[in-house]
């Protein structure tokens, strides 16, 4: 006869919003594909060597607008852009300035916002006051009216010597009108969050403001923000790339997406298909997969919605 | 309610008044870093006599000495302004001494037309897609909704303008005036370019245009709030008795999911004014995001002002409206 | 959701029924032969206040000079004039014709151009085109300098002592219909000069009331506005039925329509709602494939030119081999190759040749492209600072940004430099320009006011090194230029002002890169389609006094 034994129960895996959000977008096909998609990204920004060895600022003019008729071999896989120079070479290396853009500007307005939100929705009273008036005046300006105001400030006062420089002006413009719906949420999460029980038990424990504020509402403040960062994301290349067809934003010779992009407008309708092509199709692909990952993630993190 | 309405009237009043300064003080810094637009108002290849350089710069008020202080606010020629505007006076601007009120009476309406166009487009493209999208829940209908609307957003809205002026327009025109003649209607609403002899007509595809913006955003919130409310007991209530399902949808469903739609169309407001500035460029529409878009290049600091502040103004009453139109529809929603 | 439907419906309905009105607006006057013209933004409808290119085309057929220049030879004919004489090229008799009247009914004497004139030179009406007067006799108490400085309330702003004299005292009315002109030095130009916006007639009734003759231009020309001009929409304007001072235009009205920067004609060309359009670069190459279209095409030299000019107040930029290397390193056809092939062709003077006096081809074999010789004439200079980088600045106007790029691409190909491009808004540029604040070179262009080399010559490097641009001094060459205005026969003129440009290619204050061409398709219901080289406007133009529409 076998020993009753009291019943063990299984080793319980711990369960948190984070790894069942995880666990649930693993498996999705298209969050996979969206992934695979900006790995490459990231990779052609941070190491463009491995995707191209020619010099993108080596332009001849005589040799502009070759088309590409032998593909991915030859002098120029692409062919030649509108100034003559690599076309390859020019998409890898724009993809940097482009992607650094959107991270920085993602990053700071985050930063700011989920501070701001969080100061805010504590403290409460004329702290509150004032970060919502802020909010106000940011919000009804639109934020390309916004980017425009603040790059006409900067015209013909950047350089493109370096990475920094060539993005620095839109990148401020785009932080300042961006980060009010990051606060928007955090104030939000943070009023719910600060009158729960476990709150007010840690307050009366004696626990300081600060580590209240992070140890305690941040993690709860920073689910809706995330869900909508990688959506963001992709606006943020949206807007660049509309800032570059009006002419303010990354300045030519340097090159971004929305550079190539408007360039490539203009000759498409000449039979140059392929120059508006390449840089139409990155940026879709990438904005896409940054959306589909955020719709995704979004709904992960969502409990209402499962 | 009436104290609630009084107390977000005078937050909107203190909202305007601190944009109003913002826009000032960008456009004093825009002069003391760019330098002196009074130039705009002499036009051609040459430079103007100094004596007229300083005439003009007297009648605009740009000879105050703050302007040559990066960073001084200019508190006197706000101030002056200020006073101009309570008085009525919107003044005039450099490039052609033109009065500002005039061009905004020339601007706005189109604008609105615009506006008018894109929300209907929005609303009801949203509205079915949303609708749809949530009565077929997790099938492919649903993914292939999201897809291709996240897609729609993907695309920046210019380059449809583009490809519709550059690809699409011509060919079209040209095919309807062949059947229709160059007169009708069908003649006139594909045009590449808006034609102010036909306001209506050749409005009609630049709003549709600009309403694309924020279609994934909008779908999404509509078909999250119905998902809601189909999941809800007084729908399923009224499925028990045996209601038609299509009646279901518009009557209970859709008309509770109105909500998100109003507060959308609140919030996308601000956004739209972004889109007319492509739009109405690369169509040639006379509009105010065309004209805020010049005036700022060209340091036109009445153009810029009060272009924006209006545009402030609209989004704030907007969002007025949308939060008590928010309290009529949600009964459990009271402001005290 | 039917309530959406309805309303959409509704709307579709109403927008339909409104374009039954609405189409009635595009008749013009009394005929249907209506051309469709594009315009861009128009500054002013009255002579004097406009100065640029959009204005100009309207007023240039809402008015009549007194000379108007002959569309093959560039030679001035008389239009307004009857006889204009002079026996020693400084004091000049006009004639005007007799009989001409306004389209109000105003008669155009002596009296019609002298109030034009005084309201153009008179400095507080603040008018682009005040500096054409400068000439005159009596400009200079019209436009006083500053008053001394410690007269000024505010050390920063200058100070003028009120203006009272409204007469240029050098202009007086002989008769009804006599001027005389006192100059203050010959100029053997003044007859071709006298072409220009700002030598046009003023109607008293337009300068009684200016805002309304904005709207409503009250001209002497063949072209008339029954309608108020708009500067949004644009506007149209009917033939006059009583002109009588020249050859009467064949069509009916013109139709304006205006499409402002970041928008062009070309798409409304296509559907055929505009009539005489430029296209674009691309554009260009897909409208010459369509056979019918190609034969369309018109294409004239345009006198227009672009320079790259340096700042010679800059001592990296003194050394004349250094200019020239520069000028060397440019690969002109490169460069037009970039930007449109069609409409840039490479330059090697300073004067176009369809300028009277121009083609002289001056640079010669400085503006060859040779990366080698380049590479020799910069070590002879010195060679270029190890580090620092050319920068070149332009506008943001069109192509400027594209065509300086490549310009820029081109140097750092060959004389292995590095550049960087700095865009600047018009009048800032304008103003760093003439406040000589510029570190490297920057873009000058150049379109012909009248046809004359001198307009080429003295406006743009004239004045002693505080006036012009460059900072160029040269004594021979404003000692040339004085002589030649002083000439006997135009003929002596025009060769002696080629001699300044002569001295001017050897000291190369600027690079000639482009000479410009026209590129007009126009619609098949046109006919005698004809592009005058100093008259026609960018982007779409041609004489609306010989257009002949064909429906």
């Amino acid at each position: 006869m076998s020993e009753l034994t009291a019943p063990v129960a299984p080793a319980e895996r711990q369960a948190s919003l984070w790894s069942d959000a995880f666990r649930t977008m693993r498996r999705r096909p298209d969050v996979i594909i969206a992934t695979v998609v900006l790995l490459l990204v990231f990779a052609m920004a941070a190491f463009p060597g491995l995707f191209t060895d020619k010099d993108p600022t080596k332009c001849l003019g005589r040799e502009a607008k070759l088309r590409p008729d032998t593909w991915f071999t030859g002098n120029h896989p692409l062919g030649t852009d509108a100034f003559g120079c690599d076309f390859a070479a020019t998409l890898v290396h724009g993809t940097r300035p482009t992607i650094t853009l959107a991270l920085s500007v993602i990053v700071v307005s985050v930063l700011f916002g989920l501070i701001l939100g969080i100061y805010a929705g504590y403290y409460g009273g004329w702290v509150d006051s004032l970060i919502s008036r802020a909010l106000d005046v940011f919000i009804v300006i639109p934020m390309l009216m916004g980017a425009i105001l603040i790059l006409s400030l900067f015209r013909g006062r950047v350089s493109a010597d370096s990475l920094v420089e060539t993005i620095a002006a839109p990148a401020i413009a785009l932080s300042l009108f961006g980060w009010m719906e990051f606060c928007r949420y955090t104030r939000a999460a943070t009023l719910e969050t600060k009158n729960l029980d476990y709150v007010v038990a840690a307050k009366c424990l004696g626990a300081n403001d600060r580590r209240i504020m992070f140890k305690h509402i941040l993690p709860n403040a920073i689910v809706p923000v995330t869900a909508v960062v990688p959506t963001t994301i992709g606006g943020i290349i949206v807007t660049e790339a509309a800032l570059a067809v009006l002419g303010i934003g990354v300045q030519p010779p340097a090159t971004s997406w929305g550079v190539l992009l408007s360039k490539g407008t203009e000759w498409a309708g000449g039979g140059y298909v392929y120059l508006f092509a390449w840089p139409l199709g990155l940026l879709v692909l990438t904005v896409f997969a940054f959306a589909t990952f955020g719709d995704a993630l979004r709904d992960a993190l969502d409990p209402k919605l499962r | 309610m009436g104290r609630y309405v009084i107390r977000r009237l005078l937050q909107a009043l203190l909202t305007l008044g601190i944009v109003l300064f913002l826009l000032h003080y960008l456009m004093a810094l825009s002069v003391q870093i760019r330098g002196n637009p009074a130039m705009l108002f002499f036009g051609g290849d040459r430079a103007p006599d100094p004596a007229m350089l300083a005439q003009v710069e007297r009648l605009y008020g740009l000879d105050n000495k703050c302007y040559e202080r990066v960073g001084d606010p200019c508190l006197l020629p706000f101030v002056d302004r200020l006073q101009a505007f309570v008085q009525g006076d919107l003044g005039t601007t450099l490039n052609g001494n033109r009065d500002v009120a005039q061009l905004l009476a020339i601007y706005i309406p189109n604008t609105l037309r615009l506006f008018i166009f894109a929300t209907i487009t929005l609303v009801v493209v949203s509205m079915v897609l949303g609708t749809w999208a949530a009565r077929h829940r997790g099938k492919l209908i649903d993914h292939t909704v999201r897809g291709t609307t996240i897609l729609a957003d993907s695309v920046p809205v210019f380059l449809i303008l583009l490809t519709y002026v550059y690809i699409v327009a011509v060919p079209l025109t040209r095919w309807a005036r062949g059947i229709w003649g160059t007169e009708s209607f069908m003649g006139q609403v594909f045009r590449p370019n808006y034609n102010p002899d036909y306001p209506w007509t050749t409005i009609i595809i630049p709003g549709i245009i600009v309403g694309t913006v924020g279609l994934a955003t909008m779908t999404r919130l509509i078909r999250a709030s119905q998902l809601e409310n189909i999941g809800s007991d007084f729908v399923r209530t009224a499925k028990a008795k045996g209601l038609k399902p299509l009646r279901i949808t518009i009557v209970h469903v859709i008309r509770n999911s109105m909500i998100p739609i109003i507060t959308g169309v609140g919030f996308l407001f601000a956004f739209m004014l972004s889109g007319a500035v492509l739009t109405e460029g690369v169509m040639g529409i006379p509009g105010m995001g065309r004209m805020i878009f010049q005036a700022v290049q060209r340091q036109e600091g009445n153009l810029v002002i009060v272009g924006l502040s209006v545009s402030a103004m609209v989004v704030v009453f907007v969002s007025l409206v949308v939060d008590l139109l928010y309290a009529a529809l949600d009964p459990r929603i009271r402001y005290e | 959701m039917t309530v959406a439907a309805v309303a959409a419906v509704g709307l579709a309905a109403s927008a339909a029924a409104c374009t039954g009105d609405e189409g009635d607006v595009g008749d013009g006057g009394g005929g249907d032969a209506i051309i469709n013209m594009q315009i861009g933004e128009v500054k002013s409808l009255i002579p004097g206040g406009s100065g640029e290119s959009e204005g100009y085309r309207i007023i240039k057929n809402i008015y009549d000079g007194l000379v108007y220049y002959d569309i093959d030879s560039g030679e001035p004919v008389n239009l307004a004039a009857e006889e204009i004489s002079s026996p020693d090229n400084q004091t000049w008799t006009i004639k005007i014709k007799d009989g001409l009247t306004f389209h109000n009914g105003e008669a155009v004497n002596a009296d019609a151009f002298i109030r034009s004139w005084d309201r153009i030179a008179y400095a507080p009406n603040v008018l682009p085109l005040n500096y054409f007067f400068g000439t005159f006799e009596g400009y200079a108490e019209m436009n006083p300098d500053p008053l001394p400085e410690a007269e000024w309330a505010d050390p920063e702003v200058p100070e003028y002592a009120p203006v009272d004299i409204t007469h240029l005292s050098g202009v007086t009315a002989v008769d009804d219909l006599t001027l005389e002109v006192k100059l203050s030095a010959p100029f053997i130009g003044f007859p071709t000069m006298l072409g220009y916006e700002a030598f046009l007639p003023l109607a008293q009734e337009c300068l009684d009331d200016l805002a309304a003759c904005e709207k409503k231009p009250i001209g002497n020309g063949p072209f008339m506005f029954e309608e108020e001009y708009d500067l949004e929409a644009g506007g149209s304007a009917v033939t006059w039925a009583d002109y009588n001072g020249g050859k009467k235009p064949s069509i009916d009205g013109v139709k304006w329509k205006v499409y402002l920067e970041g928008d062009d004609c070309w798409a409304d060309f296509q559907t055929g709602d505009i009539d005489i359009c430029s296209p674009a670069a691309a554009d260009y190459a897909s409208a010459m494939s369509d056979p019918d279209l190609a034969e369309r095409l018109i294409q004239e030299p345009d006198p227009s030119i672009l320079m790259l000019a340096f700042p010679l107040y800059d001592e990296k930029y003194q050394d004349v081999n250094l200019r020239r290397a520069i000028s060397m390193a440019i690969d002109r056809e490169g460069v037009a190759n970039v930007v449109g092939p069609e409409r840039f062709q490479p330059l090697d003077e300073w004067v176009p040749a369809s300028i009277l006096g121009g083609g002289t081809h001056s640079c010669g074999e400085y503006c060859v492209y040779d990366p080698d010789a380049a590479k020799d004439l910069l070590a002879d200079a010195g060679g270029w600072p190890e580090g620092e980088k050319l920068r070149i600045w332009v506008n943001d106007a069109s192509d400027n940004l594209d065509i300086f790029r490549a310009i820029g691409d081109s140097i750092s190909e060959s004389l292995d430099i590095e550049y960087e491009l700095v865009p600047m808004e018009w009048t800032e540029f304008l103003q760093a320009r003439i406040d000589h604040q510029l570190d490297g070179p920057f873009r000058s262009g150049w379109g012909p006011d009248y046809n004359l080399n001198e307009n080429y010559l003295e406006p743009i490097y004239g004045g002693g090194p505080t006036v012009n641009d460059q900072g160029w001094e040269n004594a021979d060459y404003d000692a040339k230029i004085l002589e030649a205005g002083a000439a006997a026969t135009l003929d002596e003129a025009v060769a002696l002002y080629a001699e300044a440009e002569a001295i001017l290619a050897a000291d190369m204050p600027s690079v000639p890169v482009f000479g410009q061409q026209y590129n007009y398709f126009y619609t098949d219901r046109l006919d005698n389609v004809l592009v005058h080289p100093i008259y026609a406007g960018p982007r779409g133009d041609c004489e609306l006094r010989d257009v002949v529409i064909t429906e």
